[in-house]
């Protein structure tokens, strides 16, 4: 197997780090790097041509080390940025990423940032955020582990018992910066969840993100959207018994979403009236507008061999709703974030069940000649494999990232509304 | 340096640059001339482009091309976009992992390397340095060498590190050296063409350059963004070179000089109408054509009638426009606030050397209180300033805008437009105009709050700088 890449399509943890983040309000991200290590990912996020983040490109902070730092050291650079980052920045939370440079040079980041602790700034240190020690995907986890850690309050002993506590789910497992669709999903779920009576912890677009990390010990479940949120959730139910339910992808259609809250209810509890209210109501409204284009499916004839490309969240998001309600053949699942990992064991995916091939890479040549010799009709895939579909002549949707053909803001695939997008999307490009 | 040497030295040691000032404009020229240039240094800084990142993106816009990026995956991430956008150079990674820095990365290396020119029949392969085997001491030349028997086309290292220099143009420096020295050709004779150089222009203003030179019957060759390995590869060919911005790319011109008699005619960057004059008649001047100077005046006269429209409106009106740019660049775009009835208010360039101050003189003489800054991003310290100077436009081919936020300052980006020629001076006016009412029209488009502390915007902008010890 090679271990080069022809046309990347991530960038290291480092960088998922920072566009974890940077989508949290309040937040002060210190690089501690050479220059560039930041600037590099925001060029990259140019392609979704969508500002991302409050402090974000060439205003985050970063020590920008020199060749004097590299040979003796860059601890005492890195204390002084943070001293300053502090009087420059209005913000709550101040969190140090390392980086392979000042991880070969063994810069003390840990020291440092606990001097900031003592002098009363909010500060979290993720030490293992260099680019050689992990892809994008896996920055957002270690953000996450690294809260846990050293930020959020213990669980208060007395909540659990009173009567009127509102009960708080964690979302964990939903990406920004490369999941296109961030926002929209979260947007979608939050709704959902405070439609069911539950308060959520989304921590990206909301201004309270420094508060519900702080606040994420003292949830009453935590909900897992994609692999990259499980071990986070893992620490959570280990060390403060908060227990997860784990999918691999978020809900898309009335069938998951119903699947979702009897399975939180059955864990919470959850007010019965209003819950089957809820599932009452996605049914109905998915139900209304699947109708519409039923007929379309059979006089069109949408049923094609399709290949979809991205993480596999998106992957089994969209490849499971387009079998079901579209029937598609979901010919070629081509995971662009599979990691072989020892250190945890995540449930099966269930990808295997789903497509007549699944295939881990992300190199880009690799993806192009795996759609081109599988006879693929339809492509679902990122605007990296654009020029495969014109090529082949095939219907074309960019589904992952990097999207660059249309503007992603509220977009999301998830929930019912998202699915009705999908079915939009779809029969759009192949009729 | 020489095109002999093997590696360039960075721009702090051979031409003393310095990557931070902020003061005025006479005060900068006074520090420029005297004795001993002083270095200052940040205590606090904000990300920016490294030499890598420069590197990056002046080999990603070139055809027929394989870039190996040898370090952990994040490197090559700025690609992701390169590779969309400029449909050049096709991208690789040796995607590094902790072993590989305990290890070496050799042998992902010579994969990488192999495959690149294999998949992509590229016909040069570009490996870029980085941090990692840097520290790490990895011997790319010696696997490069190597691998030169079974790779037919050249395999070039590009010895960045992002952390030798401050001045992030030093990239743009090591790739013209490396195509200088390893794939230009030497040519029997001289043919009929010039050399038309870019180091970071987009593509826009490339092919406007390209035109104005076609149009008064220059043939012209693409050399450096936007070319193809045979272009530069008959860059030794040429009559002379000239080049869009001599801040970036006058090295590269120097080397084609020294190494293949190729004459570097040093022109002003052809934007604004005395610029894009310079341009041509230091051309033709240079050539000793005299059939293309008589050409040239026709051009002009055809041109002037046109341009008054544009000229004679005025429409910045006394407004007073930031300019945010190169030096040279910013000599010439200070001509053209002045043709369009503006006003300067003051420049900030990423860097500047003893050399390249000059280019400044007459605006020195002028305007010796203009502020000026010199900083390769720091939004914080332009947030700052901005506060102080209280500019009308903040005119800038940056790109970047979010540290108005909070100000009434409106941003003019030049992006989606030349500002190159005769047609570049319309291109712009239209553009003022049309933010303007644009503005105007579009109410809810408000302001953002500023992510920086009152403090720090009401401190003196030098706060955070210290002097460099020696």
């Amino acid at each position: 197997m090679k271990k080069s890449i022809y046309g990347p399509r991530f960038g290291c943890a480092l960088q998922g780090a920072l566009d974890t983040l940077i989508e949290i309000d309040q937040v002060v991200p210190v690089i501690h790097s050479i220059a560039g290590c930041g600037v590099s990912n925001a060029i990259a996020h140019r392609t979704g041509k969508v500002d991302t983040g409050r402090i974000n490109g060439m205003a985050v902070a970063g020590t920008n080390v020199f060749e004097k730092q590299v040979i003796f050291g860059g601890g005492s650079r890195l204390r002084e940025e943070l001293k300053n980052a502090t009087k420059v920045y209005k913000g709550e939370l101040f969190v140090v990423l390392n980086s392979c440079e000042s991880a070969m040079v063994g810069d003390d980041i840990i020291g440092m940032t606990n001097e900031l602790s003592d002098q009363g700034f909010q500060a979290v240190h993720l030490e293992n955020t260099s680019g050689f020690k992990g892809i994008a995907y896996a920055g957002y986890e270690q953000v996450f582990t690294a809260v846990i850690s050293q930020l959020a309050s213990k669980p208060d002993a007395d909540s659990a018992g009173q009567e009127e506590h509102e009960k708080t789910v964690n979302i964990l497992g939903i990406l920004p910066g490369t999941d296109p669709y961030f926002r929209g999903t979260l947007d979608t779920l939050t709704t959902l969840l405070n439609n069911a009576g539950l308060k959520v912890n989304r921590f990206f677009g909301t201004p309270d993100g420094v508060a519900q990390l702080q606040n994420i010990t003292r949830a009453d479940a935590t909900l897992v959207f994609s692999k990259w949120g499980y071990v986070p959730a893992k620490k959570l139910e280990d060390q403060y018994g908060i227990p997860f339910l784990y999918y691999p992808a978020v809900p898309v259609g009335a069938e998951q979403v119903e699947r979702l809250l009897t399975e939180l209810d059955e864990l919470l509890g959850l007010d019965q009236d209003r819950l089957q209210a809820l599932i009452a109501e996605q049914r109905q409204r998915f139900a209304y507008y699947y109708k519409g284009i039923r007929q379309t499916l059979i006089s069109e004839f949408v049923f094609r061999d399709v290949a979809v490309v991205g993480v596999e969240s998106t992957v089994l998001a969209v490849g499971s709703f387009l079998r079901q309600y579209m029937g598609a053949n979901i010919k070629a699942a081509i995971v662009t974030d599979a990691v072989a990992r020892d250190d945890v064991d995540i449930p099966e995916s269930g990808l295997r069940e789903l497509a007549e091939e699944v295939y881990e890479t992300s190199d880009t040549g690799e993806i192009r000649r795996t759609i081109e010799s599988n006879g693929i009709e339809v492509l679902l895939a990122s605007s990296l494999e654009k020029p495969v579909a014109d090529l082949l002549g095939i219907p074309f949707l960019s589904i992952s990232y990097p999207v660059t053909d249309r503007i992603i803001l509220s977009k999301s695939y998830a929930g019912v509304d998202g699915a009705v997008s999908m079915i939009e999307d779809y029969v759009e490009i192949v009729t | 340096m020489s095109i002999k040497d093997r590696y360039v030295l960075s721009r702090e040691k051979r031409l003393t640059t310095i990557s931070h000032y902020d003061g005025t404009l006479g005060g900068l020229w006074d520090e420029l001339t005297g004795q001993e240039i002083r270095q200052r240094v940040r205590t606090f800084t904000q990300d920016s482009y490294s030499e890598i990142q420069y590197a990056l993106h002046l080999l990603g816009s070139i055809r027929d091309t394989a870039i190996v990026v040898h370090g952990a995956i994040g490197c090559a991430a700025s690609g992701i976009y390169y590779n969309v956008k400029d449909d050049g150079a096709y991208w690789y990674s040796t995607n590094l992992k902790e072993r590989d820095t305990i290890l070496g990365g050799d042998n992902q290396l010579r994969e990488a390397v192999l495959r690149a020119q294999e998949e992509t029949g590229a016909k040069a392969v570009f490996v870029v340095g980085t941090p990692v085997i840097a520290i790490n001491n990895d011997d790319v030349s010696s696997i490069l060498l190597e691998l030169e028997d079974e790779i037919p086309v050249p395999c070039i290292f590009i010895n960045v590190d992002g952390f030798k220099t401050k001045a992030g143009i030093n990239g743009c420096d090591v790739v013209a050296h490396a195509l200088a020295k390893y794939v230009v050709k030497k040519a029997p004779e001289k043919e009929d063409f010039v050399n038309l150089i870019s180091m970071t222009e987009k593509k826009a203003d490339v092919e406007a350059a390209k035109e104005l030179l076609t149009t008064v019957g220059v043939r012209a060759n693409v050399v450096g963004r936007f070319s193809g390995i045979a272009d530069i590869q008959a860059a030794g060919a040429a009559k002379a070179s000239v080049v869009l911005d001599s801040d970036e790319g006058g090295y590269f011109a120097e080397l084609l000089e020294e190494g293949y008699g190729v004459e570097y005619i040093q022109t002003d960057a052809p934007i604004g109408i005395r610029g894009t004059r310079h341009f041509l008649e230091k051309l033709a001047g240079g050539l000793k054509d005299e059939a293309l100077t008589e050409r040239i005046g026709d051009y002009f006269d055809r041109e002037q009638e046109k341009l008054k429209r544009y000229t004679g409106r005025k429409r910045l009106d006394g407004r007073r426009v930031f300019l945010h740019t190169t030096v040279s660049r910013a000599k010439v775009y200070a001509r053209l606030i002045v043709e369009l009835g503006g006003e300067v208010a003051g420049i900030a360039v990423p860097y500047i050397d003893p050399e390249i101050k000059e280019k400044l003189a007459a605006l020195a003489k002028e305007q010796p209180e203009l502020p000026i800054v010199v900083a390769g991003g720091q939004p914080y310290e332009l947030a700052n300033i901005v506060r102080r100077v209280e500019p009308y436009f903040y005119l800038s081919d940056r790109g970047e805008f979010a540290f108005l936020d909070g100000t009434d300052v409106i941003p003019l980006p030049l992006s989606g437009i030349s500002t190159v020629g005769y047609d570049g001076v319309a291109a712009l006016a239209n553009r003022i105009e049309k933010l303007l009412k644009g503005l105007e029209r579009a109410a809810g488009y408000g302001s953002e709050p500023t992510i920086y502390k009152e403090t720090w915007l009401k401190r003196s902008s030098n706060w955070y700088v210290k002097q460099e010890v020696r």
